[in-house]
């Protein structure tokens, strides 16, 4: 297998009922207990029950940050649908496939991949004890072909399933250590190097990270309204926001939690909500009337397959034209975006600091692909402490909300401070925020507005860039991880190649972005789409060099870092 | 303890220094003074009161009242104020708009305020016309009002009746005014303040220059002159069967009020927890 | 007038804070649309407004210092007793527009100090306090003074005819 980087891709695909998602949670778990690294996708079929599922892992001594090639191992419970899996799980001559012989035969689209087929009787042998489940047996062989230690499974199980009581906890075991004693011998998959023992790492998704983050970062008020791939940031932030002093409210569409959003803020409570993509549609003109009005909040955009209902499943990065353009007027605005699952917590947190500092609307998009995956992960930094929302307190004779000052920054009265009452008004307006149509007033705010953004020092936060050559591969989001790799392994063929992911991409801090790409002659840029979205903004600020062109691919398949390889070795010919 | 008891304050000095640009006759100026005689009589802080409004004539309002005011976009004030009232339930909170803004494209969220019962005061000022933009038909207007350029024909659709939606929402407060009267506006506005929930108050306020007709108005609109009901029963039966002129509290019942505990139990940092392998 | 619409009027104070609450409610109805008329331009209409404004401030200036040294009693609005049909209160200028002759609009106004002055009359008829009776009197005497003024005034306007007000200008589209 041609995997420089120590690591092992399995993948694990059944029928719902089977118990695919459990074992790969439980997998995951007991990986992370064996102090690895990993990352977990899911896929699955459209019904609510029933239908076929699939968990895509890797693992590692090192942070893995995307998808390999091809995978390792493929474990098959039963092949239920499993032609639409197919292309999210390529399998190579080199690949093992274990599948019980009692649950159908293989299908052909396996058998043309030239893979190894292992029979696993994994149903036949769970009636042999009591209690025994065929997913259970299954783990137990995978841990033991990973050659994973008995007490790391033991801890991941007993934290997973403990609650459940004894019974439940003994017939699991039972059957993992079954499992793993009847492991078959005749396949080897590549070893692992030994992971860091002691090292305290975190389990968690990116829509966990994100909502962590808008905690960490202050919001104390979520309104929120359902849509996929989104709503388990909402779901966590229920009740764990009532636990540090602040509220959830369901609101009956997009319409009203973003105005519900902008209320609370209003109110002087840092506020959020999170969206995807046809929800952010409808925000927009909300979006703008905090703008306008100049009240912080953030929104955090999970995208999806689109456009209009799209692929609501799937990842993509394709609504960064409507981040950036998607209010009516000029409206300057924040638009960021994590690179990866541990930065989701990051950047959403620095999202919240930087609107309640600044007064202003930011956009975080994430996507389906860091939202609804799990990853071991070392545990996520803290953005940093930023000035906090500048208040008015002091009685004034004719207080100026909307004041034009040097940074553009204005004090903003919290209501039930008396002596500086004030309206906010989306209807342009004068510094005192009465409604206005004069000239002077329209150009003075649009100037503060603007300005306040764009003169603000964002610091090294808002891009990551690594070595140096002149070839510069740059990206943003999800593809970030999947860019890093491929730029490992163009390095170890002795390419010298940089790498920019993004993370502020509006306002793009030019002067930075001039000296990242100081001695940089060909750029490839490489994102999820199917317009080269980021291309296109990047080219209109004018600051590509000559020789740039764009690596675009919309989803529902992710990128994998040997497509990046193949682009730019043809690209850069025999550089 | 020398404690400095702040004199009541008038009326007019919840009036703020803006001159409203409504036009003279409006009836909008009659709710500006109930509102600001409620305020007074309640003796409510200014600072403690914040008014929400969307888009149209009487959605200017928060400006001309010395108070923190949002005025927000077209149907959303209810949605704001929502989420202002369940951050800061220390607030007095007073929504305000009118009968396009309310009905039409606020209509949804008229509906779900009125179920989720947080505390607030929801003034609509229904002149059955789209006022600011030149005089199209509104939710509440009549079939056969036949002046609108958009529709010269009349509707033709049966108006809605806004009392009736918000009992069929769950409203627990449900009362009609008439701008024409602000005192007995204001005893309502003072009574829907006090309500502990979602209280809604639909004021008949004639608009002078699209509905000229309208001025007939004071002449039919007479105050209600039975006790108020907490039967919905009853009060469907006062409301759907009502001659559409009758004013007071059309239903009052106590209803559990929606709001969040804001309670601190724990840090952020202990929230992490549940992530640690 | 409905003789059941008429407060009690027990004594100088309660008279007072009546009267008060009235001319109060006068002086902001006509101030304001006295403040509407400038905004829309009609600045005939306007000053008319102006005038009966600074009258109701003198007749409020004249009754707070009648009130002077006396606690008067709190009346929420909806307890103003002034319930007859044609309660200034409740505003039959509502009628105006803002293309009301300066004519028209005093009118109107002179409809309400008429009824402010039978209120007088009736409180100073029917008061069996003497105290009340003699401030009741006093204050229908000023008022009458007030509406002589203002006739003279609408005598002194051009003469109209009762047609329509024409409006050339269609109304304004701001949002």
């Amino acid at each position: 297998m041609k995997n420089s980087h120590d690591t092992l891709s399995i993948a694990i695909t059944g029928s719902g009922g089977s118990g695919v998602v459990t074992m790969g949670l439980l997998f995951l778990k007991v990986i992370a207990c064996a102090s690895y690294y990993g990352l977990m996708n899911r896929s699955s079929g459209p019904q609510i029950r029933g239908g076929e599922s699939a968990v895509l892992l890797r693992l590692g001594a090192n942070p893995v940050m995307c998808q390999d090639d091809s995978f390792h191992l493929l474990l098959a419970l039963d092949w239920f649908n499993f032609p639409r899996f197919a292309d999210e799980i390529p399998l190579t001559d080199e690949s093992v496939v274990l599948y019980d012989p009692a649950m159908g035969d293989v299908p052909p689209v396996v058998i043309e991949t030239g893979a190894q087929l292992q029979e696993i009787p994994v149903k036949e042998l769970a009636k042999t004890i009591e209690g025994g489940r065929p997913n259970m047996l299954a783990l137990g062989m995978l841990a033991a072909l990973l050659e994973i230690d008995k007490n790391a499974i033991e801890k991941a199980v007993n934290s997973v399933l403990g609650h459940k009581g004894a019974e439940v906890l003994t017939n699991s075991m039972n059957g993992i250590n079954l499992g793993f004693d009847s492991a078959p011998n005749t396949i080897s998959l590549p070893k692992l190097p030994p992971a860091a023992t002691a090292v305290s790492h975190w389990n968690i998704s990116g829509n966990e990270a994100a909502a962590l983050g808008a905690l960490r970062g202050g919001v104390r008020l979520v309104a929120a309204y359902p849509i996929t791939p989104a709503s388990e940031i909402l779901e966590w932030l229920a009740p764990n926001i009532e636990k540090v002093g602040g509220a959830l409210i369901q609101a009956e569409d997009e319409l009203a939690s973003i105005n519900m959003v902008i209320g609370a803020s209003f109110g002087g409570v840092p506020a959020l909500t999170a969206t995807s993509g046809p929800g952010l549609s409808l925000m927009m003109e909300a979006l703008g009337l905090a703008v306008a009005s100049e009240t912080p909040l953030v929104v955090i955009d999970v995208m999806r397959g689109g456009p209009s209902t799209g692929i609501p499943t799937k990842s993509e990065q394709s609504d960064l034209n409507i981040a950036l353009y998607g209010m009516h007027g000029d409206a300057p605005h924040l638009v960021l975006a994590p690179i990866n699952i541990s930065d989701c917590a990051f950047t959403s947190e620095w999202a919240v600091r930087l609107t309640e500092q600044l007064q202003a609307v930011a956009i975080v998009l994430s996507d389906q692909l860091l939202g609804q995956s799990r990853a071991i992960v070392d545990p996520p930094q803290s953005a940093p402490v930023l000035v906090s929302r500048a208040t008015e307190t002091a009685e004034c004779e004719s207080y100026e909300r909307y004041a034009l000052t040097a940074d553009g920054i204005s004090k903003m009265a919290i209501p039930g401070t008396a002596g500086c009452i004030y309206t906010a008004d989306g209807l342009e307006h004068t510094p005192e925020g009465i409604p206005s149509s004069m000239a002077s007033d329209h150009q003075g705010q649009l100037e503060k507005r603007y300005q306040k953004l764009a003169q603000y020092d964002y610091a090294e936060h808002w891009a990551v860039a690594k070595g140096e050559g002149e070839v510069c591969l740059i990206t943003w989001g999800s593809s970030s991880g999947v860019v890093a790799e491929a730029a490992q392994r163009l390095r170890a063929r002795g390419l010298v190649i940089k790498t920019l992911a993004i993370r502020l991409i509006s306002p793009l801090p030019k002067e930075k972005f001039r000296i990242a790409m100081h001695g940089v002659k060909h750029v490839v840029i490489i994102e999820q789409n199917h317009q080269g979205q980021l291309y296109h903004y990047l080219n209109s600020l004018n600051l590509l060099p000559d020789d740039s062109r764009v690596l675009a691919r919309a989803g529902p398949l992710p990128i994998r870092p040997a497509e990046v390889v193949t682009f730019v070795k043809e690209w850069c010919g025999n550089e | 303890m020398n404690e400095i008891v702040k004199p009541k304050l008038k009326a007019s000095a919840y009036k703020s220094k803006l001159k409203p640009i409504w036009c003279p006759g409006c009836g909008h100026f009659g709710v500006l003074s109930a509102i600001t005689k409620a305020l007074a009589y309640l003796a409510i802080p200014k600072e403690k009161v914040a008014l929400v409004s969307g888009i149209g004539c009487s959605s200017r309002i928060p400006a001309y009242v010395d108070v923190f005011g949002f005025h927000g976009v077209h149907g959303r004030a209810l949605p704001v104020a929502s989420g202002l009232k369940a951050a800061r339930p220390d607030l007095t909170v007073l929504v305000a708009g009118g009968d396009g803004d309310g009905f039409s494209i606020g209509g949804n969220h008229f509906l779900h305020a009125c179920r989720r019962n947080l505390d607030m005061t929801y003034i609509v000022m229904d002149n059955e016309v789209y006022g600011m933009t030149k005089g199209q038909a509104s939710p509440t207007t009549s079939p056969d009002w036949v002046k609108s350029k958009l529709t010269p024909h009349g509707t033709g659709i049966l108006e809605f009746n806004p009392p009736a939606i918000a009992l069929a929402s769950g409203a627990g407060f449900i009362a009609k005014g008439f701008s024409g009267d602000p005192n007995k506006l204001t005893q309502l506005i003072v009574e829907a303040i006090n309500y502990p929930g979602f209280a809604f108050i639909q004021v008949l306020s004639p608009c002078t220059t699209f509905r000229p007709e309208q001025k007939e108005w004071k002449q039919k609109i007479h105050w209600q002159l039975r006790e108020t009901t907490d039967d919905p029963v009853e009060a469907a039966r006062r409301i759907v069967g009502s001659d559409g002129v009758t004013t007071g509290i059309l239903f009052k019942k106590e209803l559990p009020v929606m709001q969040p505990p804001l309670r601190v139990s724990n840090t952020v940092d202990e929230l992490c927890q549940e992530f640690i392998v | 007038m409905n003789a059941s619409d008429f407060p009690t009027i027990s004594n100088k104070a309660d008279f007072l804070a009546n009267a008060e609450i009235m001319v109060q409610e006068s002086l902001e109805q006509y101030g304001q649309l006295a403040d509407s008329m400038e905004l829309h331009n009609n600045t005939e209409t306007a000053v008319q407004f102006r005038v009966l404004e600074s009258m109701e401030k003198q007749q409020l200036e004249w009754i707070e210092q009648q009130s002077s040294g006396i606690d008067l009693p709190e009346i929420a609005p909806w307890d103003f007793a002034w319930h007859c049909e044609d309660d200034p209160t409740k505003s039959n200028l509502s009628d105006m527009d803002y293309l009301v002759s300066p004519a028209r609009a005093l009118s109107a106004a002179l409809y309400n100090e008429y009824h402010s002055e039978e209120f007088y009359r009736e409180v100073a008829e029917q008061s069996s306090d003497p105290a009340v009776k003699d401030l009741a009197s006093e204050l229908a005497e000023r008022q009458l003074k007030q509406i002589e003024l203002l006739k003279q005034r609408l005598r002194a306007l051009p003469k109209e005819g009762h047609e329509a007000i024409e409006d050339m200008d269609p109304p304004n589209i701001p949002e």
